[in-house]
């Protein structure tokens, strides 16, 4: 879930930068000291989980997991994805410093936008609404990458746009499959730590 | 083991942190901000030119590389022939456009560009360095603390998923697309939540033993020298030189 360097247009940049910075700012102020390094943890944990690949015909996918950080993060959600991209940025090349904040907006909005699907009363069984998330925070993230692409590129991009949309079929139903089985898990070994809320 | 600040010592590695975030800072948005693709081109150059100056390893330069083209790749394929233009050549219904093909080279060097310039500057810093170049830059301190803890744990994490990987291999398990497959890995990935989390309760209890009050001291404090300023200078005149010549 990265928009390279290059591809976008300086006004698009810049106000995804403007807003990623905000909503940090808001996910900064909703952490509590004492719960860093949880958060800090919780940022080493995401990015060693979208280093595992489920293998999908003869390609494989990666996890993104974005709507189990919203589940479990809530606004902190932002300034940890905030420091897990960067750290990608540095250690791999995926993404970089441009697109840093429209990447943050990219995968931070599903990750509160899952973590409000979860608390939703409907459906009751938990795995079901890890299906949900895990589903809805890709749907959303390619949703605004495509945004993204098409306030920079118009027309021009529609091509492109769709061979992303394409690409991420794949990445819908494995990661609804993921975070349902992982909430599923959790539900059953360590029920609490889905009533926990890292930020308030 | 995953490695960070992979370079080892150059004469880039003399200069002040700050000035090289700054630096790249600035010619990101220069880069942003530019259309025209004979400054883009002469600054992936001068990218290229400072990645050997800071003796990025090939091996580290080029696998970057591959991963930004691997995305160029499809931009080459898809944008220059979406309509829009004069036409440069058809050929069984299919036409490849003028504003097309110029706006897929103008993404291919800014891609570059800021590639090249972000690994020769940013890449090569070493991480604590980096992340109290941050603190001085005023980037919020928790942010930053976030970013320290997981630069400290991303290897133990790593190393404990590959020591249940090693062992559910050992008993038989191989990744396929299946039901099997997905269980067997929430469960690793459930597990490895659970670990983190209780992990993040002890250091903060032994923290607190040590009388941790919620900020850690900065370490490094730098000087601004001399050379540092003439490194910034430079590196300005040539971004402002290259804009107004190419």
């Amino acid at each position: 879930m990265h928009i390279s360097e290059g591809v976008l247009s300086w006004p698009v940049l810049a106000g995804g930068a403007a807003i990623a910075a905000a909503a940090v700012g808001v996910g900064l102020r909703r952490l509590p000291d004492e719960r860093i390094p949880v958060a800090g943890l919780l940022c080493a944990l995401f990015f060693v989980a979208a280093l595992i690949h489920i293998p999908v015909g003869i390609a494989s996918v990666h996890l993104v997991l974005n709507g189990l950080c919203g589940v479990l993060l809530g606004w902190a959600a932002f300034p940890v994805i905030a420091a897990a991209l960067t750290l990608q940025a540095l250690l791999f090349g995926f993404g970089g410093l441009t697109t840093l904040g429209v990447n943050i907006m990219v995968m931070g909005v599903p990750a509160l936008i899952a973590a409000a699907a979860f608390r939703a009363p409907w459906p009751r069984s938990a795995a079901l609404r890890g299906a949900v998330c895990g589903a809805l925070a890709i749907v959303c993230g390619v949703l605004l990458m495509a945004l993204a692409l098409w306030l920079s590129g118009g027309a021009a991009f529609v091509s492109l746009i769709g061979m992303v949309m394409l690409a991420h079929l794949p990445v819908i139903a494995i990661e609804a499959a993921m975070t349902a089985a992982i909430v599923g898990s959790l539900q059953r070994a360590r029920p609490a730590l889905l009533q926990f809320r890292v930020s308030a | 083991m995953i490695a960070i600040g992979i370079a080892p010592p150059s004469l880039l590695s003399h200069v002040d942190p700050r000035v090289r975030l700054l630096c790249a800072l600035f010619a990101s948005v220069w880069i942003a901000a530019t259309p025209r693709l004979l400054p883009l081109a002469a600054l992936a150059g001068c990218g290229l030119l400072l990645a050997v100056i800071a003796r990025v390893p090939a091996r580290v330069l080029l696998r970057r590389l591959f991963v930004l083209n691997a995305f160029m790749a499809l931009v080459l394929v898809t944008l220059p022939l979406s309509p829009g233009g004069e036409v440069l050549w058809q050929f069984a219904g299919v036409g490849l456009y003028h504003d097309g093909l110029m706006h897929a080279l103008r993404i291919v060097l800014a891609g570059h560009a800021l590639t090249l310039l972000f690994v020769a500057l940013v890449v090569t810093l070493e991480p604590v360095t980096l992340a109290h170049a941050l603190l001085h830059l005023k980037v919020p301190d928790k942010l930053v603390r976030i970013l320290m803890f997981a630069i400290r744990y991303i290897d133990v994490l790593h190393d404990t998923r590959l020591r249940r990987e090693r062992a559910i291999r050992a008993r038989g398990f191989s990744a396929r697309c299946d039901r099997h497959t997905v269980r067997t890995t929430a469960h690793l990935v459930g597990s490895l939540v659970g670990d983190s989390l209780a992990r993040a309760q002890r250091i903060e209890q032994a923290m607190r033993a040590r009388g941790w009050r919620g900020g850690f001291p900065m370490l490094h404090h730098f000087h601004l020298r001399v050379s540092d300023l003439a490194f910034g200078l430079l590196f300005a005149a040539c971004l402002l030189s290259i804009g107004v010549i190419a």
